[in-house]
């Protein structure tokens, strides 16, 4: 079980998270969306300990990650597979390599059996023969499949997907959102699925939570979510450009006027 | 801008960076120490830095060796020839280069080549969020990256020193016999009459420990960029400056310590 309890998080004055608190529950499938800036990748760096909060607890399966130790901690993070919004794949080394590294690093299969899980992988996302290219000669959604490659190798207890979607065509789009409903439902592992694809949301989600300002503003199924009457999810799930939701711009001149 | 018109303040900051600077060297060292079971699961890394250091500094090196022994036996040469003692160019420029020009110019080379390659690489690494990845897949970025490169470059350089040397003497020699026509059977009896075992060992030494430092502080200034391109460009930099301050300073120490 994954828990933020009034978690802050600030860079320098800007003030990002201000007191998140949410649960996931083990097997549960989670959405975040929330606009460009608003905290999302950061709320996953918090839970993996790559960021630290200003305030506030992050507990993993009973663990508080703030207060871990460093081994504690890279034991915790085992769990975890993350796949980053911009991918970081490791330039050195060549596709095969990166994905097969988790699995090297930790010696959790013998090495024929290594080759044969990532070229299954690189199959499953339609990506088959790659393993010797280097991640510079690869397009950009090509970079982040490889990358989801890498974070669903180990078939880890918690996946973290940081846009999985953003920059693949309709078809391959559908190809992701169907392998995250089945590493859910076969392997009941535990998805946190940053997007803002609402195809994604209502495909591969059992809930979802809306970010603004800092805090979660709306939560629900992501059924309730497509008929909610709330005037912000309306105007995110229908991606109007009228509507409650302000720009960061304005809100931050707003306050430089002291309104 | 206060930095001209108040000097306490402009000494009070740098202070502060030199020892913001020892501490995160420091730790990452201790760091560092603390892999050393991992040195035989590394050792394909270590090798593979050890390649690249070595090919990257010979021909550098070659061209330093020649002239640091020719500027060598130039100016000692001319000096000693007014009192008719040129034949004993030799002793200078053979004790001269093992103890002092070889070791510190090689290591110049190496920081300027290396270390600048170095702190882009994981520089470039950390900006792209790869050392955030590794960390996630419970790699110690330190122990994956850094250890082979320290280990790589404290071996390289006393071996690089070895050539620059013999290079250097060799390039002395050719000076004497064609600007001061001492020949080259005298010379060379000279130089292997004054050598002393020490002076060729504490040399070595020095490389080694200067080439741990440089890698060293590299790799600890690519860790720690931020800020995108620019901050990778200020890392390579820094790391440059420091390692030639801190072979400057662990040289004298080091001279002291042996004679
Ligand atoms: N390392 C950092 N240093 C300074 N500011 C940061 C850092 N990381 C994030 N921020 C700031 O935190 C805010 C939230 O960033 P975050 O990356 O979480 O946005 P996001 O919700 O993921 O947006 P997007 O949908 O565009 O990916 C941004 O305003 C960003 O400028
Ligand atoms: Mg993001």
């Amino acid at each position: 079980m994954i828990e933020f309890i009034d978690v802050y998080k600030s860079f320098n004055d800007h003030e990002v998270l201000k007191g998140l608190t949410f649960k996931v529950n083990q097997g549960e499938s989670f959405a975040i969306i929330g606009r460009s800036g608003c905290g999302k990748s950061v709320t996953l760096k918090l839970m993996t300990g790559l960021l630290k909060p200003d305030k506030g607890k992050v507990i993993i399966d009973g663990i508080d990650i703030t207060k871990a130790t460093p081994g504690k901690l890279a034991q915790v993070r085992k769990k975890f597979g993350f796949l980053f919004q911009s991918g970081a794949l490791l330039n050195s080394l060549n596709v095969g390599d990166n994905i097969a590294l988790p699995l090297r690093e930790h010696r959790e299969l013998p090495e024929p059996k290594i080759m044969g899980r990532v070229s299954e992988t690189l199959k499953r996302l339609g990506l088959k023969h790659l393993e010797h290219i280097m991640p510079g000669e690869l397009s950009g959604g090509m970079k982040k499949r490889v990358s989801l490659a890498r974070a669903i190798i180990r078939e880890p207890e918690i996946i973290l997907y940081d846009e999985p979607t953003t920059g693949l065509d309709p078809i391959m789009c559908n190809v992701i959102n169907k392998l995250i409903v089945e590493m859910r439902q076969k392997l009941k592992i535990t998805s946190i699925v940053v997007t803002h694809d609402m195809n994604t949301v209502f495909m591969a989600a059992d809930r979802v939570v809306l970010l603004y300002q800092g805090k979660i503003i709306s939560a629900g199924t992501a059924a309730e979510f497509k008929k909610m009457g709330d005037a912000y999810v309306k105007q995110f799930v229908l991606g109007e450009a009228a509507g409650p939701f302000q720009d960061e711009d304005e809100l931050k001149l707003k306050e430089k006027s002291g309104e | 801008m206060n930095y001209l018109t108040n000097p306490f303040r402009s000494i009070t900051i740098t202070l502060s960076h030199i020892l913001e600077t020892l501490g995160m060297t420091l730790t990452i060292l201790i760091n560092m120490v603390g892999q050393y079971r991992l040195i035989p699961k590394r050792s394909k890394a270590i090798l593979h830095q050890i390649e690249i250091c070595a090919l990257g500094g010979f021909p550098v090196a070659i061209i330093v060796g020649v002239f640091s022994g020719m500027v060598l036996a130039l100016q000692a040469g001319l000096a000693m020839a007014e009192f008719g003692q040129e034949t004993l160019v030799g002793s200078i420029v053979a004790a001269s280069m093992c103890r002092e020009m070889g070791p510190v110019m090689t290591s110049y080379i190496l920081a300027g080549l290396i270390g600048s390659t170095m702190a882009a690489e994981l520089g470039t690494m950390k900006v792209s969020e790869e050392i955030d990845a590794l960390e996630v897949m419970s790699i110690n970025p330190i122990g994956f990256l850094v250890l082979p490169r320290v280990l790589a470059l404290a071996l390289v350089c006393p071996l690089l020193t070895i050539y620059t040397n013999l290079i250097g003497i060799l390039g002395g020699g050719i000076v004497s016999r064609v600007i001061l026509k001492v020949n080259f059977s005298l010379y060379f009896r000279f130089a292997q009459e004054t050598l002393t075992l020490k002076d060729i060992y504490s040399g070595l030494f020095k490389s080694l420990i200067f080439g741990f430092i440089i890698a060293l502080v590299s790799c600890g200034q690519g860790l720690n960029a931020e800020n995108g391109a620019a901050g990778v460009g200020k890392a390579t930099m820094k790391a440059v400056v420091i390692s030639f301050i801190a072979i400057l300073i662990f040289d004298y120490f080091l001279t002291w310590m042996f004679y």
